[in-house]
C-alpha cells in the first residue's frame, strides 16, 4: 500500500468520525434500540469498511454503515434475546437494555418497532440524517425505486398506526 | 400519492429530539489500532449493502450462530443435576451442550495451550469444531467475545450429531516455522502431528465501557475511572494516563475490584488544571500485547 493511500484513509477515518460518526451511532441506536450495542457496531462497520472496503466507491459512507452496523446490531441483538431465554431457564437475571428509543415519544416509539429492518433504516436515514431518496439509494448501490418503495411503505404503516392513536388519544 | 407531511414533521421532530449524537473521542485511534491489528471488522465487501438484495453478509453469516446460552448452573447439586440429563435444544433451535468434569479445562484452540477452566454443570453453545470434531469450541460464558475449546469427550451434548457435523471448522492460528540450522540430510522426515506447538498469544486485550464518574467534578473532587477488560488468555493489567490543561499529566496502574478495573483520580490545585482531562486506558497481556487506547474526558470545574 502506498503512503499516499494510507494517508487518504486516515485522513478520511478522522473526518468521518468527527463528523458523521456521532450521528451515525445515533441513527443505529434508534433502529436497534440500543446506543452501547450500536456504538460497538458502529465501530466494527468502520474497521470492516477499512480493512476491507466495499466494491466500489462509496460516496455516501454514512449509509453504508448504518445498514452494515444496524444489521449487525440486530444480530447481536438476537443472541442477546437467545441468551436471556437460556438464561432465564437456568435462574440468573438478565442485563438490562440500555433503550436509547425510552426518550423517544412512545406512540412514535411503538409504531417504529413494528417495521421490518429495511424500513427502519431507510426511515432512521431520511428523517434522522436527512439524506434524500436519492442519496440513499446511491449509498447502498440500489435503486432510487427500491428505497421509495421501503419509505412509502414505511410512512403508510406508521401513518395509520399514528393518526389511529392520534384519533383514540 | 398519500399525503404525509404530518407524519414527515412528527418522525423529523421525534427522531431527531431522541437521538443523542455519541461522544467520538478516542475512537479514530481506537478503529485505527484495530485496523493495523489485522481486525477484519464488520465485512462490507460488494457493491450493494448487505441487507439489500445481493450484498455480501460474509463475515456476518459466521457469527450469526455465535449464540451464548450459558449460565453458571453453579454447586455441586447443580451439576449433579444437569449431568447426565442434558436439556433439549433451546427454543430457537440452538444446540446446548454441558460440560461433564468437575472443573473441564479450556483451550485457546484445538490442541493449543490451556486457556482457563469452567466449573462442571456450565451450560455453553459450541459455535465451532476442530475439523474431526475432537475438540468443539464454545462460547466463553464469561467473556462473550472469547471462544474456548474444550475435548468434545468432556462436554455432553444435547444436539444430534448431525448439528455438531454443521458447526463451522476452527482452528489453531498458522505457526510460523524458521528453519535455524539446515538438516544434513535432504530426505525430510515428516513431523508427528497430534501434538501442535502452542501458538504464541498475538490476541490483543479489549476493553470495554470506560467510564468516568462524575464526569464533571468541582475543585478537588474525585472522579472514578472504570473499564472492563478481557483477554483470550488474561488481562495482567491496565494502565491508565491522564493529561489536562496547563500541560497536566500524569499516569497510574488501574486497580481490579469487582470485576471492573478502577482508578479513583483527584486533582486539588486550585490555581490550574480547570477544564478537560483526557483519560487513556490500555489493558495487557503477559504476552505484551496492549489493546486499542480507549478515553474517557472529565471536565473539573473552579467554584470559588
Amino acid at each position: 500500500m502506498s503512503p499516499v493511500v494510507t494517508e487518504r484513509v486516515e485522513m478520511d477515518l478522522d473526518t468521518f468520525v468527527a463528523t458523521e460518526y456521532p450521528k451515525v451511532v445515533a441513527a443505529v441506536g434508534l433502529i436497534t434500540g440500543n446506543r452501547q450495542d450500536a456504538a460497538d457496531a458502529v465501530q466494527d462497520a468502520i474497521v470492516g469498511f477499512l480493512a476491507k472496503p466495499p466494491a466500489r466507491e462509496i460516496s455516501n459512507v454514512a449509509a453504508w454503515i448504518t445498514v452494515v452496523a444496524s444489521n449487525r446490531a440486530r444480530d447481536l441483538q438476537r443472541s442477546k434475546a437467545a441468551e436471556a431465554r437460556a438464561l432465564a431457564k437456568v435462574g440468573v437475571d438478565d442485563e438490562s437494555t440500555d433503550d436509547v428509543l425510552s426518550s423517544l415519544d412512545i406512540d412514535v416509539k411503538a409504531a417504529i418497532e413494528t417495521l421490518p429492518l429495511q424500513q427502519k433504516q431507510v426511515t432512521v436515514l431520511h428523517y434522522l440524517l436527512d439524506q434524500s431518496v436519492e442519496t440513499i439509494a446511491e449509498g447502498l448501490g440500489v435503486s432510487e425505486g427500491t428505497i421509495k418503495t421501503q419509505l412509502f411503505r414505511a410512512r403508510k404503516a406508521l401513518a395509520t398506526r399514528l393518526r389511529k392513536e392520534d384519533h383514540r388519544g | 400519492m398519500a399525503d404525509f407531511d404530518d407524519i414527515d414533521a412528527l418522525l423529523s421532530s421525534s427522531l431527531k429530539g431522541a437521538a443523542e449524537p455519541a461522544n467520538s473521542a478516542g475512537v479514530a485511534d481506537a478503529i485505527r489500532s484495530r485496523v493495523d491489528a489485522g481486525d477484519a471488522g464488520t465485512s462490507v465487501a460488494g457493491s450493494t449493502a448487505p441487507g439489500w438484495g445481493g450484498g455480501s453478509a460474509a463475515g456476518i453469516l459466521p457469527w450469526l450462530g455465535l449464540i451464548v446460552v450459558a449460565g453458571i448452573v453453579g454447586g455441586v447439586v447443580g451439576v449433579t443435576g444437569v449431568l447426565g440429563q442434558p436439556a433439549g435444544p433451546v427454543d430457537d433451535g440452538v444446540p446446548t451442550y454441558v460440560l461433564v468434569p468437575d472443573t473441564a479445562v479450556a483451550y485457546a484452540c484445538p490442541g493449543g495451550p490451556e486457556a482457563g477452566a469452567l466449573q462442571a454443570g456450565t451450560r455453553v453453545l459450541a459455535v465451532q469444531r476442530s475439523e474431526d470434531s475432537s475438540y468443539l469450541g464454545v462460547r466463553n460464558p464469561n467473556d462473550l467475545r472469547q471462544t474456548l475449546w474444550f475435548p468434545a469427550g468432556d462436554i455432553s451434548v444435547d444436539a444430534a450429531q448431525t448439528e455438531i457435523a454443521a458447526l463451522p471448522v476452527g482452528s489453531c492460528p498458522e505457526v510460523t516455522v524458521t528453519v535455524v540450522t539446515p538438516t544434513p540430510t535432504p530426505t525430510p522426515t515428516p513431523e508427528p502431528t497430534n501434538e501442535p506447538q502452542p501458538p504464541r498469544d498475538t490476541t490483543a486485550p479489549q476493553t470495554t465501557k470506560m467510564t468516568a464518574n462524575p464526569t464533571m467534578v468541582i475543585n478537588g473532587q474525585a472522579s472514578e475511572i472504570s473499564i472492563n477488560a478481557s483477554d483470550n488468555v488474561g488481562v495482567t493489567g491496565v494502565a491508565l494516563s491522564w493529561s489536562g490543561p496547563n500541560g497536566l499529566s500524569g499516569s497510574a496502574p488501574m486497580v481490579f475490584q469487582s470485576g471492573t478495573w478502577r482508578y479513583t483520580w483527584s486533582y486539588a490545585s486550585f490555581s490550574n488544571g480547570f477544564g478537560n482531562w483526557t483519560f487513556t486506558a490500555r489493558a495487557a497481556d503477559a504476552a505484551g500485547n496492549l489493546s486499542a487506547p480507549a478515553q474517557v474526558i472529565v471536565n473539573r470545574q473552579y467554584l470559588g
